[in-house]
């Protein structure tokens, strides 16, 4: 054992009660995330209050939209002012449209916000890519011309600080929005109830995307959770916190990113790990992320809809798509896929549109060419899976309308596509995406498997446990949840200690260096 | 149906959880011999005693290697090796500590720590640089490591800048074969029909500095190589060498870009080494071997006769304790058709280990490397670099490892002892919790021991000041 080591302290000595101001502003480098130790104790002190005016909506509703500014205070400091004029901007619009008649003055009042909310997002994420964009453009124009000024043209980047969760918040907003224009909700009177729509915090910096239509019924109501809730609630957050503290973050530290920073370095078989350890890797950080704030929303008496279903279980790139990420595939299908015209408008256009849809939804992710290239992958995918389903129609949707043989090939196949999308989503240049199809492709050596699974034992695990729990039918799942519902508290506790001791564990797990394997 | 509301058992779970992670805080350090960390939750409001501990260490051992040891053996060596008595040498160190104000350890890496008596130790290195336009070869430096300069990171950049100021081309020696030639942006080689023996696991053959050695298979070994523009002064040199040892008769066949017939040479026999050099204009070249029993190529070098050669000599999991075992024959004939003038050992993180603080064994075995590489490589100046910074992560943050500090203090002990130059990579990087806003900046990797390209950069710039800032010490002791 190590002499430094600490030297078994109490739980309550060395207190430098100075670091508990500190710990409580704005750090940028330490956003608040849920499985961290300050919010598990913020979260304790908060449910206090909350329970106590459970039957106060008005008074809980000030209270909740002021924990939830706090809590995004944490994460992006002053920039929670955004947040309160984004909601400000569009609770004035949704008012406004309400007493309006013409439809195109209602039109202009929908152009109006999605150019506040879509303007701030094109700012704050996208500016800098665009400015590249544009100047790469000009230069290229310039050596065209023979255009010197243009040519040679430079320009510095902005330093601009990325608010943290903005294009959840946006995008949510807008759905506000259209949905009032749509005739779908009612306005809301109180500009504090839609604040606490816009800021509540279980949902504000990962998702998911919450419809105001599915929440704000939700709003009024005195929070009710009934024992399967309450179950599920945890199960969710122990789910979360093992897929995100546990098995994103071990594997992406000591294996994924590695491969990813120099695929050169290592050979296909690892490469090829690699790519499936990141499939892995982002499907726990992002469900896992989701799957706690569902459950805390639940424990809060909130139902949000499922976010991730299992997507690699999918048969087809389309069922992929109505597994992954609902509510953001949801929210492009009907405010962006519909708005450009859907199916309705022929064959071609439908194909267009969605295609678009894919583009734009890649675009979503980040300000990047490598995420355009995703989206456009996508795209073609369920274009092309489109146009074979209506040209044979024993080309099925989804992997429960076909025979288990199809099914199986089907999954398979809709996986290596997703992990080849994975590859453009996370490498950093084509040059890597190059380097790593070369190693797979020409560099393989299957023998080193052997020392890939010795050496990198805790990864290899982890993997196969991620996939299996991943592939489990629904039944075992819900058996499992079942079981948490049923377990006395005092279980249900210990589950959650018990997790945060291994979170703990893998959060002060060694760096597994290196590992040259010989071939 | 009446629904239970269980909002309030929202609270009583949430107490319960709380009371069983403050009961984990007093789990034991181990269970069933795994190493367990405790839950903290005030952790945030402690204060970090390991960081402290970090302090504490770098400190004193600091306070400790600052001492200057001056003993009667080393003295001898030194003015053995510069043929100046011991007035003129002691003359030579009061005037460093007077020109710098400094003297022994140096926490930034801004300096050479020169442990030799009369500071004279990169002597030779510095005197071949300033009469290189006579030397009729070029000033040459072998870097020797570990996987922390493979794939040439640190050394592309110090061999740029290297031939940027003082003259010279080409990417210096590279081995038949290595692991990262793929990685290798300043070199591209393929090699056909070789078997690799390394000094890590092969006790059989005599070993030179790149520690490897090359068989061919009979008729079918091949080799090509090309040079790259990465820098500028790589992409065309006016000499290939190819050196090889234990030939009989064997027959190669070189095809160089630009002419398009291919020569036929018999390599001439050699029980010990030998190179076949071919001048030109070069920037590609292949080669196929026939007649070739017992044939072993150590590699080919690419360079100019002229200026600076820097040959990088990288080897994974080398800790560098395997160069006792260098052949003095063997790297006295390598030393005789390529003269090194410079030896650089690069190594250390293949020994540190989180656990273990104790490290002079190895400080004295790397004396004894030190010395034996001094026999073997009569002419060379030998320079220790310190171990790198290397982090473990302590709830998900990223610290120095106190066994970093441990091993440097090790290493700085070795080279006071050999009397030789240390360059200080920790402090060099920029000390406690450097490697942490390296891998930040994208200048390392996430393994928080090895260096990017990024990061070798940034070493190579500092180093090569810390050398220049040297040299004008010599320069300036040279004319009082």
């Amino acid at each position: 054992m190590n002499t430094l080591d600490m030297i078994q302290t109490g739980l309550f000595e060395g207190f430098s009660w100075s670091k508990l101001g500190e710990l409580l502003v704005y750090h940028p480098e330490e956003p608040m995330l849920f499985s961290s130790g300050l919010f598990f104790c913020l979260f304790c002190l908060f449910s206090l209050f909350y329970v106590a005016l459970r039957k106060h909506t008005l008074a809980r509703i000030i209270y909740v939209t002021l924990f939830s500014l706090y809590f995004y205070y944490k994460s992006s400091g002053l920039w929670f002012g955004l947040l309160i004029l984004t909601a400000s901007s569009d609770f004035l619009i949704a008012r406004i449209m309400m007493r309006l008649d013409e439809t195109w003055k209602k039109k202009w009042m929908v152009t109006l916000s999605l150019c506040v909310n879509l303007g701030m997002l094109a700012y704050f994420k996208y500016f800098n890519f665009l400015l590249d964009l544009g100047s790469s453009f000009l230069r290229e124009l310039g050596v065209w011309f023979h255009y010197q000024p243009w040519a040679s043209l430079e320009v510095v980047p902005l330093q601009i600080f990325l608010p943290v969760g903005i294009s959840f918040f946006t995008f949510q907003s807008i759905s506000y929005v259209i949905d009032v224009y749509r005739g779908r909700i009612q306005p809301l009177n109180r500009w504090i109830d839609y604040l606490f729509y816009v800021s509540f915090f279980p949902q504000l910096v990962a998702g998911p995307i919450v419809r105001a239509r599915d929440f704000i019924p939700q709003i009024y109501r005195n929070p009710i959770v009934s024992k399967d809730e309450f179950g599920e609630g945890i199960f969710l957050i122990l789910c979360g916190l093992f897929k995100k503290c546990v098995i994103s973050d071990y594997i992406s530290l000591n294996f994924v990113d590695r491969v990813f920073d120099a695929p050169a370095l290592y050979t296909g078989l690892e490469n090829l790990m690699g790519v499936y350890g990141y499939t892995l890797q982002i499907y726990c950080d992002f469900s896992g992320y989701s799957d706690m704030a569902i459950g805390i929303a639940l424990l809060l008496g909130f139902r949000f809809n499922i976010n991730f279903d299992s997507p690699y279980q999918s048969a087809t790139i389309t069922e992929f798509w109505r597994r992954w990420h609902i509510s953001l595939s949801s929210w492009l299908k009907d405010y962006l896929y519909i708005s450009l015209g859907g199916n309705r408008k022929g064959k071609r256009r439908t194909y267009i549109n969605l295609f678009l849809t894919m583009l734009l939804g890649g675009l979503w992710h980040g300000a990047s060419v490598r995420f355009i290239l995703w989206g456009a992958l996508h795209g073609i995918a369920l274009a092309i899976h489109k146009a074979v389903m209506s040209a044979f129609p024993s080309f099925k949707k989804v992997g429960s309308e076909m025979s288990p043989f199809r099914r199986i090939v089907g999954v398979l196949i809709t996986f290596h596509l997703v992990c080849f999308g994975w590859i453009l989503f996370r490498a950093d240049s084509m040059q890597k995406v190059g380097e790593m199809l070369t190693q797979i492709g020409t560099n393989f050596h299957p023998e080193v498997f052997v020392q890939f699974v010795t050496g990198y034992k805790g990864v290899f695990a982890l993997m196969i446990i991620g996939y299996i729990f991943h592939f489990v039918p629904k039944r075992a799942e819900n058996y499992l949840q079942k079981w948490v519902t049923d377990s006395p508290l005092a279980v249900q506790a210990f589950l959650l200690a018990l997790a945060i001791l291994v979170v703990v564990q893998f959060k002060s797990a060694g760096v597994q260096p290196f590992i040259y394997f010989q071939f | 149906m009446i629904v239970e509301n269980r909002l309030s058992r929202l609270l009583l779970l949430l107490f319960l959880t709380f009371i069983f992670c403050c009961a984990f805080y007093y789990l034991p350090e181990q269970i069933a011999g795994y190493p367990v960390k405790r839950i903290d939750l005030f952790a945030d409001l402690r204060e970090k005693s390991t960081i402290a501990a970090v302090d504490t260490l770098q400190q004193s051992w600091l306070e400790e290697d600052t001492l200057t040891v001056d003993s009667v053996a080393l003295q001898r060596l030194a003015q053995e090796k510069a043929g100046i008595d011991s007035v003129a040498l002691a003359l030579r160190d009061s005037l460093y500590k007077a020109l710098y104000a400094v003297e022994g350890a140096d926490s930034t890496g801004i300096r050479i720590e020169d442990y030799s008596v009369g500071h004279i130790g990169l002597n030779r290195f510095f005197t071949a640089l300033r009469n290189r336009t006579s030397l009729n070869r070029p000033v040459r430096i072998g870097f020797m490591g570990d996987s922390f300069i493979e794939g040439d990171i640190l050394v592309a950049d110090f061999r740029s800048l290297m031939q940027k100021r003082f003259g010279g081309r080409g990417v210096g020696f590279v081995p038949i074969s290595s692991p990262a030639a793929q990685y290798r942006p300043t070199v591209k080689t393929t090699p056909a029909g070789w078997k690799t023996w390394s000094m890590l696991t092969d006790q059989e053959h005599a070993y030179t500095l790149s520690c490897l050695t090359f068989e061919a298979e009979e008729d079918k070994a091949a080799f090509s190589i090309e040079a790259t523009d990465k820098y500028p002064e790589l992409d065309s040199v006016s000499s290939l060498k190819l050196i090889y040892e234990n030939n009989l008769s064997t027959q190669v066949r070189i095809s160089m870009e630009g002419s398009s017939d291919s020569m036929l040479v018999n390599l001439p026999p050699t029980q010990t080494m030998a190179q076949y050099e071919w001048k030109g204009i070069i920037n590609k070249a292949g080669f196929s071997f026939s007649h070739a029993t017992g044939f072993r190529a150590l590699g080919v070098a690419m360079e100019n006769e002229e200026g600076v050669v820097v040959d990088n000599f990288s080897m994974r999991g080398n800790s560098g304790l395997v160069l006792e075992r260098l052949d003095s024959i063997q790297c006295r004939a390598f030393n005789d058709i390529r003269p090194y003038d410079l030896i650089i050992l690069q190594y250390g993180l293949n020994v540190a280990n989180d656990s273990v603080m104790q490290y002079g064994w190895y400080g004295k075995r790397m004396e004894k490397v030190i010395h034996h590489i001094r026999h073997c490589f009569p002419t060379a100046d030998v320079m220790l670099m310190g171990v790198s910074d290397r982090s473990r992560q302590e709830n998900g943050t990223f610290y120095t490892m106190p066994s970093v500090l441990a091993l440097l203090h090790a290493q700085r002990q070795a080279a006071k002892r050999a009397g030789t130059p240390f360059w200080n990579t920790y402090g060099a990087m920029g000390g406690k919790n450097s490697m942490a806003r390296y891998v930040e900046n994208n200048w390392a990797s996430k393994d928080y021991t090895h260096l990017g390209f990024g990061g070798g950069r940034q070493l190579a710039r500092i180093l090569m000041d810390a050398l220049m800032s040297e040299m004008e010490f010599y320069e300036n002791a040279e004319q009082k």
